[in-house]
């Protein structure tokens, strides 16, 4: 009980890092912790080579992520505090619906109350995240939390060598895909 | 070997080495003479054959298996492998006559190898993996490294990822569903998961505002090409889903979702092309038009038949093809060295507008286009559900004809040229010969039939 409150404390913190930092090298560390916690989530229920499979991936991710910011400038536009608190709140307000309603969630996905809690909380903040920030890295970012958080719920579910393999090339393709595109304001387009 | 190594592994394979191939021009012309064999391979190639086969053809079998899961391509499905190699096969041709940068050489036949993957696949729920490398793999192709406007793609990709959770998450619910009736709760979820899968796929409302935002940020031949392929897979899968799980199309609100969510995407698909100023976004809104039109297809297939949706789909995605390829050509005119207000400039200016406008009255459904007698079935079996279907489809129709009757006016009231002034080179005369061909598909309609045909000949359960 205290290991898996414990876990879940562990994953709100790491992804409040990843929301509320202006400085990607820190968004990047959550982002680690984050792929640990999942793989002691998973092997829990999978075996060690399989479930080592996903912290692999998520690093090599987070490494490729990393060369492709490493030579680039810090941006000119520095997020506003009021901005990361804001983040913040509205974060930890989904989390406070997400535990009020995961029981519910929980009659419809036969998997332990921890994973599923973490699972949910990191799909909405991955969403949450992509959606509120500008730059390219950030809202890809956004995509590997919302990943990481869905992996966590699917793991418990189904335990596939092939989808584990697929899902691993997945990640890393997303993370490639940080250093394509340049860091841009957000452009909106109206008709 | 067998039909997917021959169709899937070694394209994908070939499309791999194409990109280490230095010179363009090469690269094109291999490019070309591969999709133009695994087309002609469509003849020669028998799957899982019966009877005999005649001395100059190959028995292979349908099914490849990797890691327990099975990739299947069975004879019903050649036509659909013919309609994929023959689309690259074009766009191939029209980026040569172009003479446009674009990254879908090679790049494209590695996504189409995924799409077809993805189209194969059983359990279907792999198709959701498959289509997320397919959403990675495109990115490349319709944006160049560095580019400057990137916010469409990233949305793209964003809720493309979205889409999958959703349909490996209904596999898992259906798991055994195939075989045996599943329970009204599990239906219900089942359902939901799906309808939100698909609407993050499809670019359904209100998640569509990515689609003008990226075809503004794109050239118009990548972005084409790739929607083409991607949209005409998503509802080829869609229909497989409809295939094998007679209880889902039987659901009372699935098919009353398809035909609100359809009418609503035809609207705000013409009314955005419509208002929209860059012809770019027109385009986006146009395709989510189409997207509405095929939606509904879908929703009153029960009350009439398959080919309907075939046959829509055909002649929207061909009138959707002719608008990518004018749209291009007028982009090629800008990118080129000619003086403005050259001869040749100016028939080019000409043939583009002339091709956006037999697009635009395709789609539209005029009399005499392509797009004409798909459009009449759909009407009518609309017309036998609700009016308020019907309305909202000819008002739909009417705001596209509008946005072509205003390029109409634009090219004649803007441009004082006078035809015989116009210099036809080379390119001119394949580019009019594109246009002539479409015509003559729009007066004869039957002949583009056996190939809407050919593409839902796999779905045995919807063919009444």
């Amino acid at each position: 009980m205290i290991f898996n409150n414990l876990l879940i404390f562990t994953s709100l913190i790491a992804a409040a890092v990843v929301i509320t930092s202006r400085d990607w090298r820190v968004s990047i560390g959550g982002l680690a912790i984050l792929y640990l916690l999942v793989f002691i989530l998973v092997i829990q229920i999978w075996p060690i080579a399989l479930a080592s499979v996903k912290l692999i991936s998520g690093l090599m991710g987070i490494s490729l992520i990393s060369a492709a910011r490493i030579n680039v400038e810090k941006s000119q536009l520095e997020t506003p505090r009021s901005e990361l608190f804001f983040r913040l709140l509205l974060s930890i307000l989904v989390w406070l619906v997400l535990a009020a309603s995961a029981p519910t969630i929980n009659e419809w996905l036969p998997i332990s109350y921890t994973n599923l809690y973490i699972g949910l909380s990191l799909i909405s903040s991955g969403l949450l995240f992509s959606s509120l920030v500008r730059l390219p890295y950030e809202k890809i970012i956004g995509v590997l939390l919302l990943l990481i958080g869905f992996d966590v719920i699917y793991s418990s579910l189904e335990g596939s060598a092939l989808v584990t393999a697929v899902y691993a090339l997945i990640t890393i393709l997303i993370s490639v895909l940080s250093g394509y595109f340049p860091d841009e304001v957000d452009y909106e387009g109206g008709i | 070997m067998s039909a997917p190594v021959i169709w899937i592994v070694i394209p994908a394979i070939l499309a791999l080495l194409l990109l280490f191939i230095p010179t363009k021009k090469f690269q094109l012309a291999l490019f070309f003479i591969i999709c133009v064999i695994l087309f002609l391979a469509t003849i020669v190639v028998k799957i899982d054959s019966i009877g005999g086969v005649r001395f100059y053809e190959f028995d292979v079998p349908a099914t490849l298996q990797i890691l327990g899961r099975r990739f299947v391509l069975p004879e019903e499905s050649k036509g659909l492998i013919r309609i994929v190699f023959a689309i690259n096969a074009f766009f191939a041709g029209i980026v040569f006559f172009l003479d446009q940068k674009s990254r879908l050489i090679p790049l494209g036949l590695l996504f189409s190898c995924l799409l077809l993957a993805a189209y194969s696949v059983e359990p279907f729920l792999y198709s959701a993996l498959i289509i997320e490398i397919a959403v990675l793999v495109s990115i490349p192709i319709l944006y160049d490294q560095n580019a400057d406007r990137n916010t469409g793609g990233l949305r793209y990709l964003t809720l493309q990822t979205l889409g999958m959770p959703f349909i490996l998450l209904t596999g898992w619910f259906l798991a055994g569903g195939e075989i045996t009736p599943v329970g009204q709760e599990q239906l219900i979820q089942a359902v939901v998961l799906l309808g939100l899968g698909f609407m993050s796929w499809l670019a359904i409302f209100p998640l569509h505002a990515w689609v003008p935002m990226l075809f503004e940020e794109t050239r118009a031949i990548d972005s084409g090409y790739v929607f083409q392929m991607f949209f005409l897979f998503l509802f080829l899968i869609m229909l497989k889903f409809f295939n094998n799980f007679v209880w889902f199309r039987e659901y009372a609100p699935v098919i009353q979702a398809f035909r609100v969510l359809g009418a609503f995407m035809c609207i705000l698909g013409s009314a955005g092309s419509y208002f929209s100023q860059s012809p770019q976004k027109k385009n986006g809104y146009i395709l989510l038009h189409i997207i509405g039109i095929l939606t509904v297809s879908v929703g009153i297939m029960n009350e009439s038949d398959i080919s309907m949706f075939s046959q829509s789909a055909l002649s929207l995605w061909a009138g959707f093809t002719l608008l990518t390829i004018s749209s291009a050509y007028i982009q090629s005119d800008l990118n080129q060295t000619t003086s403005p207000g050259s001869q040749n400039q100016s028939a080019r200016e000409f043939l583009g507008s002339l091709g956006l406008i037999i697009a635009q009255i395709s789609i539209a459904g005029m009399p005499l286009s392509i797009g004409f007698s798909s459009t009449q079935n759909i009407y009518l079996t609309s017309a036998k559900i609700s009016n308020v279907l019907i309305v909202l489809l000819i008002v739909s129709k009417l705001i596209i004809s509008v946005v072509s009757f205003n390029n109409i006016a634009v090219l004649v009231i803007k441009n004082q040229w006078s035809l015989s002034d116009l210099n036809l080179g080379k390119k001119e005369l394949a580019f009019l010969l594109v246009l002539i061909f479409f015509i003559i598909a729009g007066i004869f309609p039957g002949l583009s039939l056996p190939v809407a045909d050919d593409l839902i000949s796999g779905f045995q359960n919807l063919i009444q």
